[in-house]
């Protein structure tokens, strides 16, 4: 960011490619809606660039952006007066994950993808602040301390907030397991 | 139990471990639209090419010698100004003038010359009481405009002015009623011992001095005596630091008087006299000759 401070174009593309999946996703698993995930995907990086100015190194750069992310998303629920829901998946989308005939073992590759369409049945299912947690500790890699200062609260509460948001998921992977096991 | 199990799996959790990572992992590998990229690396690319940008950094690049800059030149014009007013201070410093007066004596209006103002502002004078005769010995500076013009003589008008002095000396000596033969050696000696111990600048050297200190020329018929042959006997009744200060040169008239030396005495007043015609005397002044 201090090489694209001082005109590195090529900085900050490096810096673009290594964070803009996980951010992606943060946004998307956020508000769950592919056409507000890019708009905020385009607003976050707008004020990265806006603000290369004024940059200083004060915390990873990591920080720097899921702060702006997580502020983003939140100024856009105020906006829409509501949470987003997204649309739920259904069985037409886990149809379209499924692989094709060439999948040497069909019956893993349904138990699978029913797998992962509980999983995000679950996560799509946890209480916002959680679901934010959650997503925010596995795209981001912050502690549990920084994830606490992005999100306006302490750490102690990050820690528990992400402790239900697990045991929840957890508890849906156990759901699935034995009838995967049964089959 | 089954806490501490939770407490077990969510340690295992924050360790990156936990089969949950790995599944949420696995979902899908959902990647920003490579339109959304193209804009935003645009976006990027303009942000530096900016003209507002490039001023910003070509400015941020000059600040620091810029800054240098400025310093040093506030810093040398602050120098030179101090050394400029240290130089006329040097310049203006006046040089000490003695004088003395009888305390019993009051001034008299006409004979106290206005000072400059400047030097009214901050008087340096020193006073200290000469022994039992009630004596006041006033060191005054006495005020030198800053930048006199320099008069300068030709050698052809100095040497008619020395021409003109030599024959003012040979009348005074034809004269009867002035000094007589005896008189003159003894002005001679007396000039020698005061030039020695008073005059640092004997009056033949006043126009170097004055010169170099850049003050007011002397008036004409003091620098006409000054160029005189015997300038010795001159320079003892008209010392050169009277020349500018009437009033200390009534002093030490009044001065040689009480001493006794009523010849030199006399000598000094005509030579006051012709450098000052003007200059109010009591009539009852002591620097008068006696009648």
């Amino acid at each position: 960011m201090l090489r694209y401070r001082k005109g590195d174009l090529r900085a900050f593309e490096i810096l673009y490619a290594k964070h803009k999946a996980p951010l992606y996703r943060y946004l998307l698993r956020t508000c769950r809606d592919q056409e507000t995930a890019s708009d905020l995907f385009q607003e976050v990086w707008g004020k990265v660039i806006a603000s290369r100015e004024r940059y200083e190194v004060r915390a990873q750069f990591n920080t720097f952006l899921y702060r702006i992310a997580h502020n983003c998303a939140i100024d856009y629920f105020r906006r829409a007066g509501r949470r987003h829901e997204g649309r739920a998946q259904d069985v037409d989308d886990i149809a379209e994950e499924l692989p094709g005939a060439e999948q040497a073992h069909p019956d893993v590759a349904l138990s699978e993808a029913q797998m992962k369409a509980e999983f995000r049945r679950a996560l799509d299912q946890l209480p916002p602040e959680q679901r934010d947690v959650f997503v925010l500790y596995e795209e981001s890699g912050l502690s549990l301390e920084e994830i606490g200062k992005i999100t306006g609260v302490a750490m102690e509460t990050a820690k528990s907030r992400l402790r239900y948001a697990v045991s929840k998921l957890r508890a849906a992977l156990k759901q699935h397991q034995p009838a995967s096991a049964q089959t | 139990m089954s806490g501490s199990i939770e407490d077990k799996d969510f340690e295992q959790y924050l360790q990156r471990k936990s089969p949950v990572s790995e599944h949420y992992h696995s979902l899908d590998g959902i990647e920003p639209p490579p339109d959304l990229d193209e804009k935003i690396l645009a976006k990027a690319a303009a942000e530096v090419r900016s003209p507002l940008a490039e001023k910003s950094r070509a400015w941020k690049k000059w600040s620091v010698p810029v800054a240098l800059a400025a310093s040093t030149v506030i810093a040398v014009s602050i120098v030179l100004e101090s050394g400029v007013r240290h130089e006329i201070t040097t310049s203006n410093a006046p040089s000490v003038v003695h004088s003395e007066r009888t305390v019993a004596e009051p001034a008299t209006p006409d004979a106290i010359e206005p000072a400059a103002p400047a030097m009214n502002q901050t008087p340096a004078t020193e006073r200290a009481t000469r022994g039992d005769d009630q004596k006041v010995v006033d060191v005054d500076i006495a005020p030198r405009p800053a930048f006199a013009p320099q008069v300068e003589v030709p050698d052809a008008q100095m040497q008619a002015l020395a021409k003109k002095a030599e024959q003012k000396a040979e009348e005074t000596e034809r004269a009867p009623d002035v000094i007589d033969s005896v008189a003159e050696e003894r002005v001679a000696e007396t000039a020698v011992e005061s030039s020695s111990q008073r005059s640092p600048t004997p009056a033949s050297q006043y126009a170097t001095v004055s010169s170099r200190r850049a003050v007011a020329p002397p008036p004409a018929a003091v620098r006409d005596l000054d160029h005189a042959a015997d300038a010795t006997a001159v320079a003892s009744a008209a010392p050169a630091q009277y020349t500018h200060d009437p009033k200390a040169w009534l002093a030490h008239i009044r001065n040689l008087r009480e001493q006794g030396d009523d010849v030199q005495a006399d000598t000094a007043w005509k030579l006051f006299e012709a450098a000052f015609p003007d200059f109010a005397v009591a009539e009852d002044d002591l620097a008068r000759p006696k009648k």
